[in-house]
């Protein structure tokens, strides 16, 4: 019994000493996080960490309410007239709030950028446990990779100086996470950064001439799985546009800097023998037609799996799962020309009864208009038809739905999906990039350096593809041909976030817009012809005022958030965006 | 279901069987005591007598506990302790435990108290109310300083039931156990509901709203005459959806049985607890094999024994359990209320004419459907809770000295099924018919919207959670002469591991405590704890937290005798350090940095390479730690003019080292998320009182009553934030709202031609009013400042109980007050929302319009939503004061003389209210506690309670 007693009394002791002198019992299994050491010698998570970047690229389709930033433009509206856009259209963003606002997120690739760089230009692969070929390819990837990484870095920094103009270079960290230089860089400075990482870019990347991998870096099956990544054509169309924005009347205001335009023609031309016009623009933008997997004027794009978002936000809503929230304006459709090049017009009697025939090819490759068969039916946008808007937050408010980029001969009841490829750099786009820079610099038809093109020549490449007839030199001087260039711009590229940056640049804001924008009202009636008896249908159109658009001179840029100028003197918003 | 009736019949048989072969008899009422009465108080580590003690302390016991009909044991403290506040964020059964405050916030990061069953921590939920003995609260320094780095948010400790030496009438020792049976039946309804409108009300106001809008009314005429006839409710529907799929009551079930007693060597206490309740929707019933209302059937079982195993040997071994069924709508309890408040009575009919539901490629989710159709989830629940203690009188060695060893072990186990359906609607329209060849033409017919899924099982869900504790105790109690000495001196160590996370939340330390008293009438305590927890690195886990409390029995003075009024007057003072180590959903371990999963690209030719990105979680913070708070408390504890005893307690902490993110003062450009520092400080003062009365007031007439009241004010003294930030939390309470001010509604054209610029939003004639408060004529987010306290200062109730002869009449009273509620529900501030929105009868007739510009009271109608409205402005700031008659219980106790004679020796029929009033300053429909979720049930239940 008392031997018991002791026994116990001296077991209870030992577990109560035990009590807070084990420090194993509080400690933490490492095992279970990765540290700093292991992520940069492993393939697979240095190619993690190299995917992160990508996570700040540009939103593709699936922003806005699947609206498209068309519709902050003239060429377009959101259905929904709850959606964040709004703001953008009616002047009510701020500092405070602006839903386009991608400060955050294009400061963090890159910060994701930088650090993939630093890490990986001096990592020691662990490849130990790998076959010689693989080991090789793995090199390689790495290699592309680091090129990889400062391409976005050089892209987001042009995608933050296209929104707020000239902002900080935030490569180096003090102790207490603030940037060593806070101070907004110059659009010289940003573009000499661009340009010096672009070039870094070019030593590193694989090189892609027509469909081809030409540097023997990739095999054919290797190249097909790395579509969507930059090559060196990725990091000369950037700097091509990049240099195109910066000489442009916003960011070169006095036109002290119109060497810029030099440098994107030179950017420009050294796409030449790198790409080529796709034979068709109906088929570019037709998902799941199989032209779009990989052709030779796609420079960079995003690409998505089987889906049917889009075509659920944006298929005419008589159409089953249909939300139709992308509705092109009656100004854009207005702008198209007509087939033989002149301009449409309400007032000639003949086009205003029949406003959808002869035109450009490209407006029925963008445009849903009423009585354009789908799926077995004519759209009705008419008063009263299936297509017609059926509340303010579904259906069209201008008459029309989007085409463009949408699979029509989805059926959403049973489900089907399709693959969808969203460009983010295209040929067409160098080709009026360098269309435009030729003429500012040169005037329409001069080729005085032998790139082989004059403005007048690239401009016409991208028009006969669509069809359109030739332009003729003796017809432009150089004011006029400017606005050639930005017609073709405005009609090529919609849709595809281009207009929303172009009219700031261009400084022509006010009067496109920020001007109200435009729909139809169709009426139909039925009349049994006298002859046949068969019942025909007549359609008027009414053009009608959508919205009116708010642009002050204000917004020419984007303000900084606001909470990034709390106790940071260093930075300074944008003018006109101040409160108190 | 039907498996846990028979386990309670088998567990009730067992139960009597065992109690019964225990020998022996009868019961003693012990009676409502206080803190200033000689109570034994379970500190947790140790026990003392109450006048001992220099800690402030809420405590009561079953009388006051087990007083109600509530199935959910934290509804039971409502209202009943003064520094316990207790909120509620639903009324859905399974989802309405109460969170507690005690004394007030005084951390923006966490505020939750330590809740320890009998030593342990354990959540009070998973107890019924029946097996509690008692409940303390420890509130200062000097009593939550021995929990060192997890007492700074103040300690609920909860002791269960244990058998004490019975006495039959004659005054003589029984060997029989005290019996005590209670059934309960009650009924169950909505305490609150809001008027929706009906059909032709509805579409009349859309057309107003898309007017106001600017656009074309949305329905016809044709559509509103439609509407306003019914007669053609397939096309024009007009279904009060509350109404037709809430039934007016539901019942619910809670039937006990305990026993306790003692005899020569052992004490003992057991329970066996069944509960159930019902839902309140109907149409749940479509299949005969399952049903999709909400449910629970429940079974609580406890076992409680201490046995002298050896002379100097005690082992107290405590086993209790829940097993618990839940069934639920697969959209979810408190989901599908909200959805039937929030269908407009003219978007659905329930079928079509041909029988099919109702809907349309807009309109899929048809709420008959959905509670027909979807399915439900079925949720099975067990915990178990074992406790032991093996106390060995080291006497023989030590005079006094005391060793104590004890294990703690629970286990819970959640097991969700889910059977889920799917369901089509159907609209009349076109459809398409296809040929054999895949072509197709266009014809009349039904579209169908989504997919007819029968109903049938999808998934299991397992969730195990475990706690294990263990801690070795000193215990020494002794008295030379004038000088009583106890002493406590224990390590502890717990584990708990939950089924989400691999890593173990442990702690480990030492604790300590000493108690001198003098004379019985000078006492001191001193208290100490070191200990630490896993959450931080090994420099920074560990605190020491010293407290020391001084005690004075004035009564016991001379001087005091003169005062003849005063029965007994104590005065207490402390001052203390305290911890608190919750992350507050800050990531654990922050002094490692980690890597994290980010996002995932595609590329290649059909975009099927696709890669997962990996990132730094955040910085990480080596020197992270716990939070300390430094209190003072002073009180007294007083029994004056013989029937009444009350407790005051006045105190102050400040708080400080709370975790605060760095990132408001860092810029977006530094990529990584920053880390949380410990910078923050609160400082929280108030006070707490409790006033007793008990008294026979007349003959066969007895009174008894007791009031409480906390009062806690916060204010952050610091918090990392940008000097020119627009608000400041600095210099705020911790709960305070931050919006606009409004100056009523735009009523004139005058007021709306002088407006500033809205940057919020375009505004009209009926629209929000707010002020331009920096003056440089916008109205944007500059404008926002710091609105008002959104947490209760004030929380009070009040307990009483009136017996005259064999008559009961017991009252229970709560409120809360000193503070705003920034009215957030849509169906109030915005209604008719993005189309999607239905709008109460109320807001319809206080509502904007040209007519009744100059007396509206809610903004002009708008479809589309407008961010001037609805922004969080004085315009929906409402006074969150409120007084709830809480329960009303009549009572009948039979006559012993009649009893006796069937072996009963108490015998009482009761009916209870509870939730039966609500005085309050909200619109109808919105509740001071829930809002406007699932409402508080009301009950009205009938009882009975039978000792043997």
């Amino acid at each position: 019994m008392k031997l018991k007693s002791i026994y116990l009394v001296g077991v209870l002791c030992s577990l109560f000493l035990m009590g807070c002198t084990d420090e194993n019992y509080l400690s933490y299994n490492k095992d279970k996080t990765y540290s700093d050491q292991q992520i940069w010698s492993q393939y697979s998570y240095i190619t993690d960490m190299g995917t992160e970047i990508y996570a700040s690229m540009p939103p593709a389709f699936q922003n806005y309410g699947g609206g498209f930033l068309a519709s902050s433009t003239d060429d377009c509206e959101n259905s929904n007239v709850r959606n964040s856009i709004q703001n953008i259209n009616l002047g009510t963003w701020t500092p405070f709030t602006n839903p386009l606002s991608r400060w955050t997120t294009l400061y963090k690739g890159i910060y994701n950028a930088n650090d993939f760089i630093a890490h990986a230009d001096t990592c020691t692969l662990y490849l130990e446990e790998y076959d010689q070929t693989t080991k090789k390819s793995h090199m390689t990837k790495l290699r592309h990779l680091r090129g990889e990484a400062r391409f976005l870095k050089a892209y987001y920094y042009f995608e933050l100086m296209k929104r707020y103009g000239e902002v900080p270079i935030a490569e180096s960290w003090t102790d207490t996470y603030t940037p060593a230089d806070g101070k907004r860089a110059s659009v010289n400075q940003l573009m000499n950064l661009m340009e010096e990482v672009c070039n870094d870019a070019v030593e590193l990347l694989p090189d892609v001439k027509l469909g081809k991998c030409v540097d023997g870096s990739m095999t054919n099956a290797e190249y097909k799985n790395s579509l969507g990544r930059p090559t060196i054509g990725t990091a000369y169309a950037l700097l091509s546009r990049a240099y195109l924005y910066a000489a442009s009347p916003l960011m070169n205001p006095d036109g002290t800097h119109d060497d810029y335009y030099l440098k994107c023609i030179e950017y420009s031309s050294k796409l030449f023998d790198r790409y080529a016009l796709a034979s068709s623009y109906k088929q570019l933008f037709t998902p799941g037609s199989g032209t779009m997997k990989n052709n030779t004027e796609v420079i960079l794009d995003r690409r998505f799996s089987s889906s049917n978002s889009l075509e659920g936000s944006n298929f005419p809503t008589g159409y089953y799962g249909g939300y139709g929230r992308a509705n092109p304006t009656q100004d854009l459709v207005d702008a198209y020309e007509m087939s033989d090049g002149s301009d449409f017009d309400w007032s000639n009697q003949e086009q205003a009864a029949n406003p959808y025939i002869n035109r450009d090819q490209r407006f029925e490759a963008t445009i849903l208009h009423n009585g354009e068969e789908m799926a077995g039916r004519q759209i009705q946008t008419w008063t009263g038809g299936l297509d017609a808007a059926s509340s303010s937050t579904i259906g069209t408010r201008t008459g029309y739905y989007l085409e463009k980029y949408i699979d029509t001969t989805l059926d959403l009841y049973k489900g089907q999906k399709s693959l969808h490829y969203w460009y983010l750099f295209r040929y067409a786009e160098v080709l009026l990039n360098y269309a435009e820079a030729m003429n500012e610099l040169y005037g329409p038809n001069v080729d005085p350096n032998g790139y082989g093109k004059t403005a007048l020549d690239a401009i016409n490449e991208v028009r006969e593809r669509a069809g359109q007839p030739d332009l003729e030199a003796a017809d432009y001087t150089q004011e006029t041909f400017r606005n050639k260039v930005r017609h073709e711009r405005r009609i090529e590229l919609a849709f595809e976030n281009h207009r929303h940056w172009d009219v700031r640049r261009w400084k022509i804001a006010e009067n496109t817009i920020g001007a109200p924008i435009h729909g139809v009202d169709i009426e139909r009636a039925v009349t049994s012809d006298s002859t046949t008896g068969e019942e025909v249908e007549h359609f008027t159109y009414t053009i009608k005022t959508v919205e009116s658009r708010v642009f002050e001179n204000k917004m020419y840029l984007y303000p900084i958030p606001a909470s990034q100028l709390y106790d940071n003197n260093d930075l300074v918003q944008n003018p006109g965006w101040e409160y108190n | 279901m039907i498996h846990i009736k028979q386990l309670f019949i088998a567990l009730l048989m067992g139960g009597t069987l065992i109690t019964s072969t225990l020998l022996a008899q009868n019961q003693q009422d012990t009676s409502v005591d206080s803190v200033s009465t000689n109570q034994k108080l379970h500190l947790g580590f140790d026990q003392l007598n109450s006048k001992k003690y220099t800690g402030a302390i809420d405590l009561i016991y079953s009388q006051q506990i087990d007083d109600n009909s509530y199935t959910n044991s934290t509804h039971s403290l409502r209202g009943k302790l003064s520094s316990l506040n207790t909120l509620q964020s639903t009324g859905e059964p399974g989802a309405d435990d109460l969170t507690y405050v005690i004394r007030g916030k005084s951390s923006t990061s966490s505020n939750v108290p330590l809740i320890l069953v009998d030593g342990f921590e354990s959540p009070i939920q998973y107890l019924t109310q029946e097996e509690i003995a008692s409940v303390t609260i420890l509130k200062d320094a000097v009593a939550t300083a021995i929990y060192g780095v997890k007492g700074a948010n103040g300690v609920i400790l909860v002791t269960t039931k244990m058998g004490t030496t019975n006495y039959q009438n004659n005054g003589k020792v029984s060997n029989a156990p005290r019996i005590t049976a209670k059934a309960e039946y009650g009924m169950m309804q909505l305490s609150n509901s809001i008027d929706m409108v009906d059909a032709p009300t509805y579409v009349g106001l859309v057309n107003e709203a898309y007017v106001n809008d600017g656009f074309t009314p949305r329905y016809s005429d044709t559509e509103v005459a439609g509407f306003k006839s019914g007669t053609q409710p397939t096309i024009y529907p007009n279904v009060d959806w509350a109404n037709e799929m809430l039934k007016d009551f539901s019942s619910m079930k809670n039937i006990s049985l305990q026993a306790d007693g003692a005899f020569k060597k052992m004490r003992y206490y057991a329970l066996v607890n069944y509960a159930d309740a019902g839902g309140l929707f109907t149409h749940t019933e479509k299949s005969n094999r399952y049903s999709t209302n909400n449910s629970f059937q429940r079974i609580n079982f406890r076992l409680n024994t201490s046995i002298k195993v050896f002379e100097h040997t005690k082992l107290d071994l405590r086993i209790g359990g829940r097993i618990q069924d839940d069934n639920d709508p697969e959209y979810g309890t408190g989901s599908y209320y909200s959805l039937l408040n929030n269908t407009p009575a003219a978007h659905y009919a329930m079928f079509n004419d041909n029988g099919s539901y109702y809907g349309n490629n807009f309109y899929r989710t048809n709420p008959l459907a959905v509670i027909e159709s979807k399915g439900y989830t079925d949720r099975h629940f067990r915990a178990v809770n074992f406790n032991a203690a093996l106390t060995r009188d080291l006497s023989a060695w030590v005079q006094g000295l005391s060793l104590k060893g004890q294990l703690s072990f629970i286990n819970t186990f959640i097991a969700k099924e889910k059977y889920t359906g799917s369901f089509a609607v159907y609209a009349p329209g076109q459809i398409k018919q296809y040929a054999d060849d895949g072509s197709f033409t266009w014809v009349s017919g039904y579209n169908e919207y989504g997919n007819n899924i029968p109903t049938k099982y999808s998934k299991r869900e397992t969730y195990q959670d475990r706690d294990q504790s263990m801690r070795v105790s000193f215990i020494y109690d002794r008295q030379f002469g004038q000088h009583a000495w106890h002493a406590v001196l224990a390590g502890e160590r717990n584990e708990s591991v939950y089924y989400n996370n691999a890593e173990a939340y442990r702690d480990q330390g030492l604790h300590a405590h000493v108690n001198y008293t003098y004379s019985d009438t000078y006492m001191i305590d001193a208290v100490a704890a070191y200990n630490g927890t896993n959450s931080y690195s090994p420099s920074q886990r560990y605190g020491f937290f010293p407290a020391l409390g001084f005690g004075w029995i004035l009564s016991n003075e001379n001087f005091m005798h003169s005062v003849p009024a005063i029965d007994y007057l104590k005065w207490r003072v402390s001052y203390g350090i305290t911890g608190s180590d919750a992350l507050n959903g800050y990531r654990r371990f922050m002094y490692y940095s980690d890597y994290d999963s980010g996002t995932t690209y595609r590329w290649g030719e059909k975009a099927t390479v696709s890669d997962t990105g990996k990132k730094l979680k955040d910085v990480s913070n080596p020197d992270a730690s716990f939070e300390k708070g430094y209190v003072f408390n002073t009180g007294f504890d007083v029994r004056f003019l013989k029937h009444f005893d009350a407790t005051i307690d006045v105190f102050k902490e400040n708080r400080i080292d709370i975790l605060n993110n760095i990132g408001a003062v860092v810029t977006d450009m530094f990529g990584v998320t920053t880390p949380q520092i410990n910078f923050g400080k609160v400082e929280n003062y108030g006070m707490d009182f409790t006033l007793g009365y008990k008294n026979q007031i007349a003959k066969d007439w007895q009174f008894d009553a007791r009031f409480n009241l906390g009062y806690a004010h916060n204010k952050i003294k610091k918090y990392i934030e940008a000097n020119d930030a627009i608000t400041h939390r600095v210099g705020q309470s911790v709960e305070t709202g931050y919006g606009y001010l409004a100056d009523g509604l735009y009523r004139t054209a005058e007021e709306l031609e002088n407006a500033p610029q809205n940057d919020l939003d375009l505004v009209q004639l009926g629209d929000v009013r707010l002020v331009d408060v920096n003056g440089d004529n916008h109205i944007d987010e500059s404008d926002k400042i710091a609105l008002c306290n959104t947490y209760p200062r004030t929380h009070f109730g009040l307990q009483t109980n009136l017996t005259y002869k064999q008559w009961t009449l017991a009252l229970q009273l709560d409120g809360k007050a000193g503070y705003d509620i920034l009215v957030n529900n849509n169906l109030i501030y915005n209604p008719l929302k993005s189309g999607s929105g239905n709008i109460s009868q109320y807001v319809a007739d206080n509502r904007w319009t040209a007519e009744k510009a100059m007396t509206a009271s809610f903004p002009r109608l708008s479809y589309v939503g407008n961010t001037n409205n609805t922004a969080s402005s004085t315009f929906w700031q409402k006074s969150g004061d409120y007084l709830k008659i809480r329960t009303v219980e009549i009572g009948y106790n039979f006559s012993r003389e009649l009893i006796n004679k069937v072996g009963l020796h108490h015998a009482k029929l009761y009916v209870r209210g509870h939730n039966l009033y609500t005085f309050d300053h909200l619109v109808k429909g919105y509740d001071p506690e829930v809002g406007a979720a699932y409402p508080l049930l009301r009950t009205y239940s009938l009882g009975l309670n039978l000792v043997f």
